[in-house]
């Protein structure tokens, strides 16, 4: 499997139950995969739950995404490479979405693709870098 | 039916796995002496470039108990070809077959030759959808090869490859005499043959050559082969020169500025060419585009003087699917503030049999995503990043320029000619801060997945999927 459907099958296998795909973007043409209620574990939003939403490289896992979409937003659009990029997000479900430009540092690696992106994100919220970032903009 | 059936041009294609599995069992007779021939199957991937198909050959399928006759010659059973063409259908595979010779060099074929293959190119077309493919092998490992292709009145008829690849720690080919003939020079080249050998420099000259990147690495590289007599190559490069580039790009002054990088260096390369004859391609398009990656497809071996990562995964996939090898090279500063603490650069060759560009650390494959994104053009996005960050840097001034174009180059001789029986080079870093140049063995991490595309054209993991730039390329909104 090459794509979103094998990104759904790795989060599905470490289990959890994300949803997708779903159709997104201008014309529809963007692959979106949701995972709905991941838990902040540290750092400044600790405790809040969030929903992900990722666009899938269509050559996923040769290359993973490079950031997440958040809802709710958590920072404000002008900081640190968070962006509110509406274009690329119509056709999610509903609510405020912010992109968070946080690529994986370091090789990518294949086993256990999953929990590799739970833990990375789970330390970008973690991030001192975000500590004293005022939230609202 | 076949969509494919006449192209300009026809290659064959192998790992050197597969070459050297089928060298042992078709010349193992003849290797002790004996007068005997012998014959394999063998399945192949189509590879598409913009004027050549390439059979990509994968898998060799061992003969049972009574698949060959051998007496001088060889033949096979009914059972043997079915169970090959069967195996090559269920794969979406092609078929090829494979078979030895008492003399040395490109072979023609014999009559009977001739009569064994074009029978078996109706039953081979109808059974896979794709043409048969006659490999001969030649007692000096030289291959040979063609394509057999049904013309307007639906007859059987070769068609002749230009040359026959064997992909690995060396590229080495086997040209057609008249397809890929001898380069005629028109200034002598003395001393590279001297070197390391006329044979070996006339395959460095019939080697079809492509630059990714134009700047001032790609420029000094294209010089480089104008001068060494390398009589084709394609030059892809979606820019144009600007006038911050003066001051690194070699044979471009203010009157070239507009210019597309591609067109200045085909001038400057058939200017400098010993080749007679020579042309270079110039496509001004990034080779991300699948109409430009179908141009890089066409090259036997590829360098990629690029610094910016979604171009260097495309550049890894071809390399494993196509069974293209890419020099690579890259350099890298580091600052505390704006004062330098380190200067690196790098070189290195990545395909089959050699770590991928990815393991070897030429490019990060999260940051793919960013360039498809087009995040890489937002100076918003870049505005966020650290200071000392790689994609805040452009290291290319010209002295560091032109010593990895250099090293890019020992490389290429290196792969293709061979020299002192070296051909494998490992990773090159030069380091400025100790004056010193590493050599590093690489190797790519057990879990690399570009392995598995080896040989495999478009089947295992389609062009359109990692080519297909990301809509948000064209969206490069600051919010």
């Amino acid at each position: 499997m090459i794509g979103i459907d094998q990104l759904l099958e790795d989060f599905r296998t470490a289990g959890l139950q994300p949803v997708g795909p779903i159709p997104c973007g201008p014309n529809g043409q963007n692959d979106f995969a949701v995972l709905r209620g991941l838990h902040v574990l540290a750092g400044r939003f600790s405790g809040q739950s969030v929903d992900v939403a990722l666009l899938v490289p269509k050559d996923y896992p040769y290359t993973p995404p490079s950031g997440l979409y958040l809802n709710p937003q958590l920072l404000p659009a002008t900081t640190l490479n968070v962006h509110l990029r509406a274009e690329e997000v119509a056709g999610l479900p509903s609510g405020s979405w912010l992109y968070w430009s946080r690529p994986i540092a370091g090789r990518w690696r294949q086993e256990n693709r999953a929990q590799i992106l739970l833990a990375h994100w789970q330390s970008v919220f973690a991030d001192e870098a975000i500590l004293n970032v005022p939230l609202s903009a | 039916m076949f969509p494919f059936q006449r192209r300009p041009n026809y290659s064959v294609a192998m790992p050197e796995a597969v070459d050297q599995s089928l060298q042992n069992s078709l010349l193992r007779f003849i290797n002790k002496g004996v007068r005997q021939e012998e014959l394999r199957f063998a399945l192949w991937n189509p590879g598409f470039g913009r004027t050549r198909l390439t059979a990509l050959l994968a898998q060799v399928i061992e003969p049972e108990d009574g698949d060959l006759v051998l007496s001088g010659n060889v033949a096979f059973s009914p059972a043997y070809i079915d169970r090959a063409s069967r195996l090559a259908a269920s794969k979406g595979m092609g078929l090829a077959v494979l078979h030895s010779h008492f003399t040395a060099g490109w072979q023609r074929m014999s009559s009977d030759d001739h009569q064994a293959e074009m029978r078996q190119a109706g039953f081979t077309l109808a059974t896979t959808n794709l043409p048969l493919v006659g490999l001969t092998l030649g007692t000096d490992g030289a291959w040979s090869a063609r394509f057999w292709l049904q013309d307007e009145s639906f007859h059987f008829l070769p068609q002749w490859c230009g040359d026959v690849r064997v992909v690995g720690r060396q590229l080495r080919s086997s040209f057609h005499p008249k397809l890929r003939p001898r380069i005629e020079t028109r200034t002598e080249i003395r001393y590279a043959p001297a070197l390391w050998g006329e044979h070996a420099h006339e395959s460095i000259m019939r080697t079809h050559v492509g630059v990714v990147g134009l700047g001032s690495v790609g420029r000094v590289v294209a010089e480089g082969l104008a001068r060494m007599g390398v009589q084709r190559v394609t030059f892809i490069d979606h820019d144009r020169i600007e006038a911050h580039n003066l001051d690194r790009l070699l044979g471009a002054s203010a009157g070239d500025i507009g210019a597309f990088k591609v067109q200045k260096a085909k001038e400057e390369f058939e200017f400098a060419a010993t080749a007679a004859s020579a042309t270079a391609l110039p496509v001004a398009r990034s080779v991300t585009l699948p109409e430009s990656f179908d141009f890089a497809a066409d090259c036997d071996v590829i360098f990629s003087c690029v610094d910016r990562p979604l171009p260097r995964h495309v550049l890894n996939c071809l390399s494993f699917s196509h069974l293209i090898p890419v020099i690579d090279g890259g350099i890298v500063a580091r600052f505390h503030g704006h004062e330098l603490r380190g200067c690196e650069w790098s070189v290195r060759t990545a395909g089959p049999y050699r770590a991928c560009l990815e393991c070897g650390g030429s490019y990060s494959a999260s940051d793919v995503d960013l360039d498809r994104r087009g995040l890489l053009d937002d100076p918003t996005y870049l505005v966020g990043l650290p200071r000392d960050h790689a994609f805040r840097h452009n290291e290319n001034v010209f002295p560091l320029s032109t010593a990895v174009a250099a090293q890019e180059l020992m490389h290429f001789i290196a792969l293709i000619a061979r020299p002192m029986g070296v051909t494998y080079l490992h990773e090159h870093r030069w380091h400025l801060s100790m004056g010193l140049m590493d050599a590093n063995p690489k190797h790519c991490n057990p879990d690399c997945l570009f392995h598995r595309l080896l040989a495999s054209g478009d089947s295992e993991l389609p062009r359109e999927r990692y080519l297909t730039p990301s809509p948000m390329t064209t969206t490069r909104s600051a919010t």
